[in-house]
């Protein structure tokens, strides 16, 4: 009975307990994380400061880097490039001031980073500070940029927080930052209205391809995949449908269909064999081709109605938000807010009558002009993005010296 | 003390020692049991509080936090899953400063409260004073109630009485908690209940008042303005209270003004919560206040009082605080103080400080510390003892300080202290930072040379015991040839000798052939001083040796121990000395023709007392050394306060000495050190070995049986584990002596000791002088039985023959028939009595003068030193000191117990 207390501190003394042990849990499963993520390698230091550094977690993303690479190249300016992908298409490249290294592909290269000793960080990967990438001390400036006009609220949680600049490509968005910013408390990031790379790359890629006039519209039909996808839902209908209209009809199954979807594929492929089933790697020709693009809703449609400026058609506009920043948020995401400007949503009823809507897309000239509009508001300093990215990273660097 | 004993100490032990201060003055105030329990209560539970407080608000804010953060946190417990799930968690709660292990910032404070339930407890299941006490309905305290009688069964009330205002309050604190929480209180009442059903009264008294304090303290918690109606409440106790007292006047005169004064302090709550805005101080720039000085202070004061201190205490003598049982290294003390000290100011000092800190109240700490520190300092340091000597248990054999003018001194200076604290502290707060800092590197300095030497002390002390136990001691006696058997009976008085006589029955008879020389004076009232005439002869009496003052007083003194072993050993007698003393080695023996050393004291094992008597002992020591630390530095006015006449608020102690301080006749212990004397003189027959082998004898028995008195079981006079002489006490009030001519009133502790122990030391020397009888060899042995000086007795007033009164008794070879001799007689005549005859030349083998030289007792002045300096010789001594309170007395005439022949010398 040494420990006899009284009822209000006795219970108390339980709460707390548990308290206690959850803490204790919490702390341990820190500790697990640390060594699971904690690289086998020793980090090497590198014992000077690099000036500026890129750093893409994926080959993909070439296409937002190349330009600013290129830029590097031209103004003589020492760049370093790491990558995570072994076949990077920078590492082929042919640069003298552009020094690229692959860092492999995982912890280690996250250690690498995390250790790094440098001016000014380039990055389009979100989640710095939340997942494996931590900020390093010796950094100056974390600066993101994006690789989609589309809204950063997109990214998973907290994937802008712990960046000191971001770059846009138009106002559209901003307000959404600063929300997040102030909702949480965090200090303002640097935001700049820059262009985007990758528009101004594929719109250079449109200029150096010319299209041939179609005979008759090309009507591309590039659904998602997944149970609510427009080939999942609708199928063979909405295949119909299409064929119906007398027009060029071309379907591009998602990547993944071929893999996740295989039997569904098959079935649709054998019962319509005579149709055009796209399945290039690349889908620039394809998009160049069409007039008009039949999608559920994926990035793509930005490009599609952006940069090419062609009018889309889009289902299925269920998303949830729960696992990204824009759960946070009330408002309305830009993209769902914009999307009506851009073309028509396909309905169910539509199906049985589409021909009207496919040309109410493609006549429309209100639809051409909000096109423009959007592309005014989201997508500034067309064909400058590159330079005005570089002049920021220099400027910023400047202010440290 | 192992590992577990220090922490329990440092943590435990300070709120122990304060709850047994506080349950030990509401005892002295009331002399009631149960109130002081109710006493101990509120002030631990009021202690307690600001920690609650603190845990509660530290609680409401975490929950306050986690209910904002409880949206987002189940969104993502439910959104994301496995690693992605833990990062992204972290990730918020980082971006909400808030921290899950947080919960322990809430649960420390409330953590610190289980201390204080255990110390009361550990106090309260201990305590005596419990045991058989009544508090209104409850008939013993120390008993489960058994109040409640239904159907002819019996009931304990108190348990269930407990468990209902248990209850009630579970349910006034769970209101509006889940539903989970109030189940898990009520199974809390429930268990405690049954554990507790059996527990004594007075533990379950004093559960059942914290669980009353609770639920007031639970209601206080559920009302919307808790201030006010606690000022109201406390005003209103306090009308009543004066009331009762103006009406019914229940205390003295003392009491009354301070249960007056507290009554009316009551009063200030409400009138502080009225007048409150006009009460409104200027608001001072609220800078952080310099917690470095606090922590400092008491780091200086824990060394001051728990390492200082105690190691000066045990330094003054470390082999007495040696635990004789277990041989632990007196060092145990210090370490216990130490922790104590560590506890109660470096622990929980700075913990309230703390938590109850906003910076004012800091700033007010800070002073009130640097106060009390050097006001320690002062007092420990200039206001010395003047309490007289210490006793093993700590007590002084002088009451504390009792003059006015010293209590007024140490006030004044108080004061003055307090005021340059107050001055240094405002204009030069470094200044004091660099005095508290050099006074804790003085403490640990002047505590290393301390402890140094009391490591060199206790490893020689353990050498010579080692070297000691190995011995088989033997005492040779010749079957028909000549022995000398003398007794060196440290401070046995000669003028008890016939009242013992006339008191036990057949002792005279075992001492016939002896001749009793009544009439007999030592040089000095102490052994240092006294013995070398006893051992040596006239060169050795204080004033011949401070007259060879080039010669260093260790050298003379052990000289005069080797006369005797040195002439009979050249005489061709088997010569056995025991006991040297006064700090001279034993090395003086060595090498000497046919000389044979011991050391006896201490020597014969028993374990009947011993025991018991050190475990209690130990126990105290280990409590009391940081109490007396404390009490030598608190003010003067305070000392008692700490010290309670040598109890030091140990409640149970402090009982048990008023009992014996109002008696002579009962004790529960008998010390030590008399048993290792008493021992040696039980077992001499076994020692002695008789043999036709062997050749004439001398020995020469050093013993304090008569010196380390302790109360022994009468009318045997022996130790015994519980002693009541209360009957035979009453029989013996007045007692005679053999021969007629005056009585002996016995009337105080220390003399019943003296007298007691006077009497165990002649009946055992009489039992071995039966033994000899038996063996044949009683003839042709010489006994003589002499002390180095007398002792004081109460009885005997401003006398001061009796100090100087040693015994001396004779029984020469073939002596048949015990007489008195009325001679006057010095002990230095010992030499002489003991050689007599029976050497060819008795003279000094070291100077060469004769031993026979009787000329200087019919000299018409005897010297004779009184002094305190009892410590043992040091290396630079060259004469008996005439320093602190030493001064001659001229003796004049032949009559030893005559007090008008005695003469203080005046310089």
């Amino acid at each position: 009975m040494l420990l006899y207390i009284d009822p209000g501190t006795g219970s108390m003394l339980f709460t707390i307990l548990i308290g206690v042990i959850s803490a204790g849990i919490y702390g341990i499963r820190g500790f697990f994380m640390k060594l699971k993520y904690s690289s086998k390698e020793s980090v090497k230091e590198n014992k000077d400061v690099i000036p500026y550094v890129i750093f893409s977690d994926s080959k993909r993303y070439w296409n937002i880097f190349k330009l600013i690479c290129d830029e590097f190249e031209k103004r003589e300016l020492p760049l370093t490039y790491y990558t995570m992908s072994e076949d990077d298409p920078a590492l082929s490249c042919d640069y003298k001031y552009v020094n690229r290294e692959f860092i492999g592909d995982g912890n280690g290269a996250f250690a690498r980073m995390n250790f790094l000793k440098a001016d000014v960080v380039l990055s389009t990967t979100p989640g710095l500070e939340v997942y494996q990438w931590k900020r390093s001390k010796d950094v100056k400036c974390y600066v993101h940029i994006p690789h989609s006009v589309d809204d950063l609220t997109g990214y998973r949680m907290f994937g802008l927080d712990y960046y000191d600049a971001v770059l846009l490509s138009g106002n559209h968005i901003s307000d959404e930052i600063r929300e997040l910013e102030k909702l949480r408390n965090l200090p303002a990031k640097d935001i700049q209205i820059v262009g985007l790379t990758y528009f101004d790359e594929l719109a250079e890629k449109i200029r150096n391809n010319p299209r041939k006039e179609n005979d008759k519209p090309v009507i591309l039909l590039a659904p998602s995949w997944g149970p609510s996808s427009i080939l999942n839902r609708y199928g063979s209908k909405a295949i119909d449908a299409l064929i119906g209209t007398g027009y060029k009809i071309v379907v591009r199954p998602h990547p993944q269909s071929k893999t996740s979807e295989k039997a569904m594929l098959d079935s649709l492929m054998a019962k319509y064999p005579d149709l055009e089933w796209n399945f290039d790697n690349d889908n620039f020709d394809i998009l160049n081709r069409a007039d008009l693009l039949i999608s559920d809703f994926s990035g793509v449609i930005f490009d599609f109605a952006l940069v090419f400026g062609k009018p889309i058609i889009y289902a299925d506009t269920s998303f949830d938000k729960g696992p990204y920043d824009a759960w946070w948020l009330d408002e309305e995401m830009w993209k769902f807010k914009v999307l009506p400007e851009l073309g028509k949503q396909l309905k169910e009823s539509d199906l049985d009558n589409i021909k009207p809507l496919l040309d109410e897309c493609l006549n429309s000239k209100s639809i051409k002009e909000n096109i423009e509009k959007v592309k005014d508001d989201c997508w500034k300093c067309c064909g400058e993005s590159a330079k005005n990215i570089v002049d920021y990273m220099v400027s910023k660097r400047g202010a440290f010296e | 003390m192992d590992l577990f004993d220090i922490i329990y100490t440092i943590i435990i032990g300070p709120l122990k020692l304060l709850f047994e201060v506080i349950y030990t003055l509401a005892y002295y105030m009331c002399s009631s049991p149960g109130l002081s329990i109710i006493a101990l209560s509120l002030v631990m539970n009021f202690l307690v509080l600001p920690l609650y407080a603190k845990a509660d608000k530290m609680q409401e804010e975490q929950n306050n936090i986690e209910k904002k953060l409880k949206r987002g946190v189940d969104h993502i417990k439910k959104t994301f899953k496995g690693d992605e799930r833990y990062m992204m968690l972290q990730t918020y709660y980082r971006q909400n400063n808030y921290k899950p292990t947080d919960a322990l910032k809430g649960s420390i404070s409330l953590l610190l409260e289980v201390p204080f339930f255990m110390a009361a407890y550990a106090f309260l299941s201990n305590l005596n004073v419990l045991k058989h006490a009544s508090f209104g309905p409850i008939v013993d305290l120390g008993a489960p109630d058994q109040m409640l009688s239904v159907f002819g069964i019996t009931l304990n009330l108190l348990p269930i009485l407990m468990t209902l205002i248990n209850i009630i309050s579970s349910y006034i604190y769970t209101k509006g908690l889940p539903a989970k929480a109030k189940v898990q209180l009520y199974v809390m009442a429930g268990l405690f209940l049954v554990l507790l059903y059996d527990s004594p009264a007075g533990l379950v008294f004093y559960w059942t008042l914290n669980n009353l304090f609770s639920l007031v303290k639970n209601i206080f918690y559920k009302l919307k303005n808790p201030k006010l109606v606690l000022s109201i409440l406390s005003s209103l106790v306090s009308v009543i209270g004066l009331l009762f007292v103006i009406v019914k006047h229940p205390f003295t005169f003392n009491q009354t003004v301070l249960v007056v004064a507290v009554l009316l302090a009551m009063q200030l709550p409400l009138l502080l919560y009225l007048f409150k805005d006009k009460l409104k101080f200027k608001e001072r720039e609220d800078k952080p206040a310099d917690s470095k000085i606090f922590v400092l202070s008491t780091i200086a004061l824990a060394l001051l009082t728990g390492l200082l201190i105690p190691t000066q205490l045990i330094n003054s003598s470390p082999t007495e605080f040696m635990n004789t049982v277990t041989m632990e290294n007196p060092l145990v003390y210090v370490l216990s103080a130490f922790c104590l000290a560590f506890g109660t100011f470096v622990l929980w000092c700075n913990v309230f400080y703390n938590l109850l800190g906003g910076n004012k109240v800091k700033r007010i700490l800070n002073y009130f510390i640097v106060v009390v520190l050097f006001v320690f300092v002062v007092d420990y340091f200039f206001f010395g003892d003047n309490a007289g000597q210490l006793s093993l248990y700590l007590r002084f054999n002088n009451s504390l300080y009792s003059e006015t003018a010293f209590k007024i001194k140490n006030i004044i200076i108080v004061i003055f202290v307090s005021l340059v604290c107050l001055v240094l502290y405002k204009l030069k707060n470094k200044f004091v930072l660099i005095l508290s800092e050099v006074l804790i590197i003085a403490s640990i300095i002047l505590s290393c040379v301390n402890i140094y030497g009391i490591g060199t002390v206790i490893n020689q002390y353990k050498k010579s015991l080692n070297v000691n136990n190995n011995d088989d001691i033997v005492f040779n006696l010749s079957q028909d040839e000549e022995n000398v058997v003398v007794f060196m009976m440290d401070r046995q008085i000669g003028e008890l000798v016939p009242y013992i006589f006339n008191e036990v029955p057949g002792l005279k008879e075992k001492y016939a052939g002896f001749t009793f020389y009544p009439n007999t004076i030592s040089y000095s009232n102490c052994t240092k001083s006294a013995l070398p005439s006893v051992y040596g002869g006239y060169e050795y009496t204080p004033k011949e040796i401070n007259e060879r003052s080039k010669e260093s007083l260790y050298d003379k003194v052990s000289e005069s121990y080797k006369v005797l072993p040195m002439l009979f050993g050249e005489n061709g007698f088997n010569v056995t000395i025991t006991d040297v003393t006064s700090g001279i080695k034993d090395d003086i023996f060595d090498n000497l023709e046919n000389v044979t050393y011991y050391n006896t004291i201490g020597s014969i094992q028993y374990d009947e007392y011993r025991g018991m008597y050190d475990q209690r002992l130990y126990e105290r020591l280990k409590r009391n050394v940081f109490c007396y630390s404390i009490v030598r530095c608190v003010p003067t006015f305070f000392q008692q306060l700490f010290y309670n006449f040598g109890a030091y608020n140990d409640v149970d102690y402090y009982y048990e000495l008023v009992e014996q301080e109002n008696g002579y006749s009962r004790a529960d212990h008998v010390l030590t050190s008399f048993m290792d004397n008493y021992q040696v003189l039980k077992a001499l027959p076994e020692l002695t070995n008789i043999s036709k082998d062997n050749p004439k004898s001398f020995t020469m028995i050093y013993n304090l049986t008569a010196h380390d008195v302790a109360i022994l079981q009468e009318p045997a006079f022996e130790p015994q584990r519980l002693i009541d002489n209360t009957d035979y006490d009453k029989e013996h009030e007045i007692r005679l002596p053999l021969f007629g001519g005056g009585e002996l009133k016995i009337s105080t502790r220390e003399d019943a000791k003296t007298y007691e122990c006077n009497a165990a030391s002649l009946i055992q020397i009489g039992n071995y002088l039966d033994y000899l009888r038996e063996e044949g060899v009683y003839d042709n042995t010489r006994v003589i039985i002499v002390a180095d000086h007398g002792w004081e007795m109460d009885v005997s007033g401003d006398d001061p023959s009796m100090m100087y009164n040693p015994v001396l008794m004779v029984k020469d070879f073939n002596s048949k028939d015990f007489s008195v001799d009325n001679s006057f007689m010095t002990n230095a005549d010992t030499p002489y009595l003991a050689c007599k005859d029976i050497v060819n030349e008795a003279v000094n083998p070291i100077t060469g003068n004769s031993l026979t030289d009787v000329n200087k007792k019919s000299d018409d002045i005897q010297h004779v030193l009184y002094t305190l300096e009892f410590l043992n010789i040091k290396s630079n001594e060259y004469t008996y000191s005439l320093e602190n309170g030493a001064y001659w007395y001229s003796f004049f005439g032949n009559d030893a117990l005559n007090q008008d022949n005695w003469l203080k010398d005046i310089k």
